[in-house]
C-alpha cells in the first residue's frame, strides 16, 4: 500500500522552521552541543499557556503546529510521538526537589509535565482532537517504530492522516551523561570529519521533527515513502542489508539519487563507512549529524532532509559529502545506526504525479 | 491482510503473588495484595499502603537466576518473570522466540535505580545507572535475557500504556509483520511515582474503594502483565484461550491529569472497541473498569459507563487488589479479563459499600460464577489517554 508524507516541519539548531529547503547558513558547534534555534513561541502557542510548558514541550509543540498548519486539521485522525528520554529536563527538576525537601509535600508541576506523553496530550488538548494518540519510547529507534505504527494504522484503515513526530532535549544533565561516557566529542565537527570514524565523541543535540502521514498524496509537497526497516544486529556487513532492502523494491544501489548517511564521526557509525566505497557511484551522498546533532530521534531530522531534497532536486552544501551533484533527486535512502547495534533504512521517492 | 489474533499465553506477576495461579486465587478469594510498605525505601513508609510485589530485588535476582551485583532495574525483572510465563504457557520454542516481537508499555523504566543518586553532579559512575534509565531499556533487557529477537518497542502512554501495547500487538499480527507478539507491560514502584501522585493530592492513605461514595484516592501498586499474541492460521491446536476481538484509544482532550465530568474519551474509546468487534453493548458479559479510587476517574467513568450502556453489564476494579500498576495495568487486567472467560467467573471489587448519589450504577461486590463471552477491559491515563480492550471467548 502507498504511504505518503504530505507535511513536514522541523525545530533543529539549524534555521529549518518555516522553509522546506535547506538554510542558507548551517550552524557547527564546538563540544557544548547543538541546541535548536527557538522558535517565537508565541506566534504558535496561547501565551497563557506558554508559561506552563517546559523548553521541550513548547519546540515539540510549534513543529506539531506549524506541520498542522499545512493540512486540513480535521483530517488528522491519529497522533504518534516519540521521544528516546521524554521530558528528561522536568524528571530531573522533581528527583531534585524531592532528594532536597525529603519526600515533604512537593508542587506537582514538574511531575505532570515529565510524562514521555506530555506533547501529545497538549497537541490532543489545544487542538481539541479526540483521536487515537500514542507515544514511543525505544532509546534509538523511538521514531522508527512510531512510523512503522502510523504506516500499520493507515493500513489497517485505522486512520488516513497521522501526524507522527520525533523530539529529545538536550539538557545539563544529558550532556554531563554523554561526557562521563567518553561519547562526547572534544572539537568541531565538520562533514569531513562525519567520515574518518576516528572521533572519541560525537556532537549531540537536540531537535523536534513532525510529519503528517497519509494514505493518499495531498499537494504539490508530497513525497512517498516506500518503505523503512529496523534491524537489531551485531552484523558489521552493512551493505549486504543495504542491498537486500534495495533488492525487495527491485531496485539496486545505483538507482539511488540520494544516499543520507547517519555518520557521527566515530566508531559508533563506522559500518556505514564502508557504504561511501560501494555500488553508490551514481548517488550524491550526504551527512547529518554534524548538522543536527546527535539525538535519539535524529531520524526525524533526516527524513525532513531526504523530504526537502525531493521537493528541491538539491541538497545543502553543508551535508555533501561526494557524488555528481546536478541530478534530479528521484529516490532517497536514508541509513541511520545508533551505539546500540541498530540500523535503520527508510526509502522515499518523489510522487509520480509531480514529476 | 486481516488475520484473527487469538491470545495464547499469560504471565503476571502483581501484589497477589507470582503468576496466574496466585493471582487468580487471590481474586476469587477475595484477598487483597495492597499492604503497608515493605520493600520501597521510602519517608512516606507510615503514610501510605502500597501493592509491592512480595519480594525484594535480590530475591527477584535470585529467582531469576541473575548475579547479585548485576546492574537490573526491578521493571526489567518484573517484566522478565511475566514474559517468561507467558511464553512458557503458549510453549514458544526458543526458534520461535527469535522470531517473535515484544511490545511493553512502561511509565518508570530504570527510576528505581536513577533515584537512588542523590546528586547528578557529583555522582561518579551515572553512565552505568542512566543507561538503564529510558523506557526502552528496560524492554530490551527483556528481550535479550529471553531471546527474543523480533521486533521490539515500548510505549509510554502513562497508565494506558500496557492497553496501548496490546493494540499494537494486534496490529503487527494483522499486516502480517509479526506472526507472534507477545504485549503487555511493566511497571516498578519509585519513589518518583509515589511523591508524583501524592503531590497531585491523589492517594488514598487507607485501602482504596473504587466507585464507593467514600472513596479519597488511589493506592499505588507495582508489577507487570503480558500476553502472548498470535496470528490464529499459525497459532498451535488447543493453545488458544481467547481472541482478542476489539480495541481503541481515544483522547479525553479535556485536561493534563484530569478527566472529562462526562467521560468523553471513555464512552469514546469503549465504543470503538466494541465496534472494532462488532459488538453491542448487550454483548459485553463483564466490564473490567479502569476504576482507580479517585473521586474523579470513577466518576467520569461510571458516566460513561451508564451513558453508554443504560443496563449496564457487571462491571468492578480489581485495583482495590493488586493497586495502581500504572504502565502495566492494561496488561494485568487483561490477564484477570482472559481468566475470567477462562474460568467462566467473575471478580469483585473490594471496599465498595454505597454508589454515588448521581450514578445509578454499582460494581459487582461478590465473586461469581458466570456465563462470560465477550470482556471489556478499560485503561484510562494522564493526557486523555483513554484505551479499550475486548477479549472474547473462542
Amino acid at each position: 500500500m502507498a504511504i505518503y508524507i504530505n507535511a513536514s516541519s522541523m525545530v533543529s539548531a539549524q534555521e529549518t522552521l518555516g522553509t522546506t529547503k535547506w538554510p542558507e547558513n548551517t550552524v557547527l558547534s564546538e563540544n557544548s552541543g547543538l541546541k535548536v534555534i527557538d522558535p517565537v513561541y508565541k506566534e504558535y502557542i496561547p501565551p497563557a499557556m506558554l508559561r506552563r510548558m517546559s523548553r521541550l514541550v513548547k519546540f515539540s509543540l510549534v513543529s506539531a503546529f506549524d506541520c498542522l498548519n499545512q493540512v486540513e486539521p480535521n483530517s488528522i485522525d491519529a497522533i504518534i510521538t516519540t521521544t528516546g528520554l521524554g521530558c528528561i529536563d522536568d524528571t530531573g527538576v522533581f528527583l531534585k526537589q524531592m532528594h532536597e525537601n525529603g519526600e515533604k509535600l512537593m508542587n506537582p508541576t514538574a511531575f505532570i509535565r515529565s510524562t514521555h506523553n506530555a506533547v501529545g496530550g497538549q497537541i490532543a488538548l489545544i487542538k481539541g482532537l479526540r483521536v487515537p494518540n500514542y507515544t514511543f519510547s525505544q532509546k534509538e529507534t523511538s521514531f522508527e517504530t512510531g512510523l512503522i505504527d502510523a504506516i500499520m494504522m493507515i493500513e489497517e484503515g485505522e486512520a488516513k492522516n497521522v501526524l507522527l513526530g520525533g523530539f529529545d532535549e538536550l539538557t545539563p544533565l544529558s550532556l554531563n551523561l554523554w561526557k562521563q561516557m567518553g561519547c562526547l566529542a572534544e572539537k568541531e565537527l565538520d562533514k569531513n570529519g562525519l567520515k574518518k570514524a576516528s572521533n572519541s565523541g560525537v556532537i549531540v543535540g537536540e531537535g523536534a521533527g513532525f510529519f503528517v502521514v497519509s494514505s493518499k498524496e495531498g499537494s504539490s509537497k508530497s513525497s512517498k515513502l516506500v518503505d523503512i526497516e529496523i534491524h537489531r544486529t551485531a552484523s558489521c556487513d552493512c551493505n549486504s542489508l543495504v542491498q537486500k532492502f534495495l533488492a525487495k523494491h527491485n531496485l539496486h544501489s545505483s538507482d539511488i539519487n540520494l544516499l543520507l548517511l547517519g555518520l557521527d564521526g566515530t566508531p559508533n557509525t563506522k559500518n556505514l563507512v564502508p557504504l561511501l566505497n560501494t555500488d553508490f557511484e551514481n548517488s550524491i551522498v550526504a551527512g547529518f549529524k554534524h548538522c543536527s546533532g546527535s539525538f535519539d530521534t535524529d531520524t526525524s531530522f533526516a527524513l525532513w532532509m531526504a523530504h526537502t531534497a525531493i521537493q528541491n532536486d538539491s541538497i545543502g552544501e553543508a551535508t555533501y559529502l561526494q557524488g555528481e551533484k546536478d541530478q534530479e533527486i528521484e529516490k532517497v535512502l536514508l541509513v541511520n545506526s545508533s551505539r546500540h547495534n541498530s540500523y535503520t533504512f527508510i526509502l522515499l521517492t518523489k510522487c509520480r504525479s509531480s514529476q | 491482510m486481516s488475520r484473527k489474533v487469538v491470545v495464547t499465553g499469560l504471565g503476571i506477576v502483581s501484589a497477589l503473588g507470582l503468576g496466574v495461579k496466585q493471582n487468580i486465587h487471590a481474586l476469587q478469594n477475595g484477598h487483597t495484595g495492597i499492604a503497608p510498605i515493605k520493600y520501597l525505601q521510602t519517608r512516606l513508609r507510615d503514610k501510605f499502603v502500597l501493592g509491592e510485589v512480595k519480594y525484594s530485588n535480590t530475591d527477584l535476582k535470585s529467582i531469576l537466576g541473575i548475579d547479585e551485583d548485576e546492574l537490573i532495574s526491578r521493571t526489567s525483572m518484573l517484566g522478565i518473570l511475566a514474559v517468561r510465563e507467558a511464553a512458557n504457557m503458549a510453549g514458544l520454542t526458543l526458534d520461535e522466540l527469535k522470531t517473535c516481537a515484544l511490545v511493553s508499555g512502561t511509565t518508570v523504566g530504570g527510576m528505581d535505580l536513577t533515584e537512588q543518586i542523590v546528586d547528578f553532579d557529583s555522582e561518579k559512575d551515572l553512565h552505568k545507572v542512566l543507561n538503564l534509565h529510558p523506557c526502552g531499556d528496560s524492554t530490551e533487557k527483556i528481550a535479550s535475557y529471553l531471546g527474543i529477537g523480533g521486533f521490539v518497542t515500548t510505549y509510554s502512554t502513562a497508565c494506558s500504556s500496557a492497553a496501548n501495547a496490546i493494540m499494537m500487538g494486534a496490529r503487527l499480527i494483522k499486516s502480517g509483520r509479526a506472526d507472534r507478539v507477545i504485549a503487555g507491560g511493566t511497571d516498578a514502584l519509585s519513589c518518583f511515582t509515589l511523591n508524583g501522585f501524592n503531590s497531585l493530592l491523589i492517594l488514598d492513605c487507607e485501602y482504596c474503594r473504587p466507585f464507593d461514595r467514600s472513596r479519597a484516592g488511589l493506592n499505588l501498586g507495582e508489577g507487570a502483565g503480558f500476553i502472548v499474541l498470535e496470528a490464529e492460521d499459525i497459532a498451535k491446536p488447543n493453545k488458544a484461550l481467547a481472541v482478542l476481538s476489539g480495541y481503541a484509544n481515544a483522547n479525553d482532550a479535556h485536561h493534563q491529569t484530569a478527566s472529562s465530568p462526562e467521560g468523553i474519551g471513555a464512552s469514546l474509546s469503549m465504543q470503538k472497541a466494541m465496534e472494532v468487534a462488532g459488538l453491542k453493548c448487550a454483548d459485553i458479559s463483564y466490564i473490567n473498569a479502569h476504576g482507580t479510587g479517585t473521586p474523579n476517574n470513577d466518576s467520569s467513568e461510571a458516566r460513561a459507563i451508564g451513558n453508554l450502556f443504560g443496563d449496564n453489564p457487571p462491571f468492578s476494579s480489581t485495583k482495590a487488589f493488586t493497586g495502581h500498576t500504572l504502565g502495566a495495568c492494561g496488561g494485568i487486567e487483561g490477564v484477570f479479563s482472559i481468566m475470567a472467560i477462562q474460568n467462566q467467573e467473575l471478580y469483585a471489587g473490594l471496599n465498595f459499600s454505597e454508589a454515588d448519589e448521581d450514578s445509578h450504577i454499582v460494581p459487582i461486590d461478590q465473586y461469581e460464577k458466570s456465563e462470560i463471552k465477550h470482556v471489556l477491559s478499560n485503561s484510562f491515563g494522564f493526557g486523555g489517554n483513554n484505551s479499550s480492550l475486548v477479549f472474547s471467548k473462542i
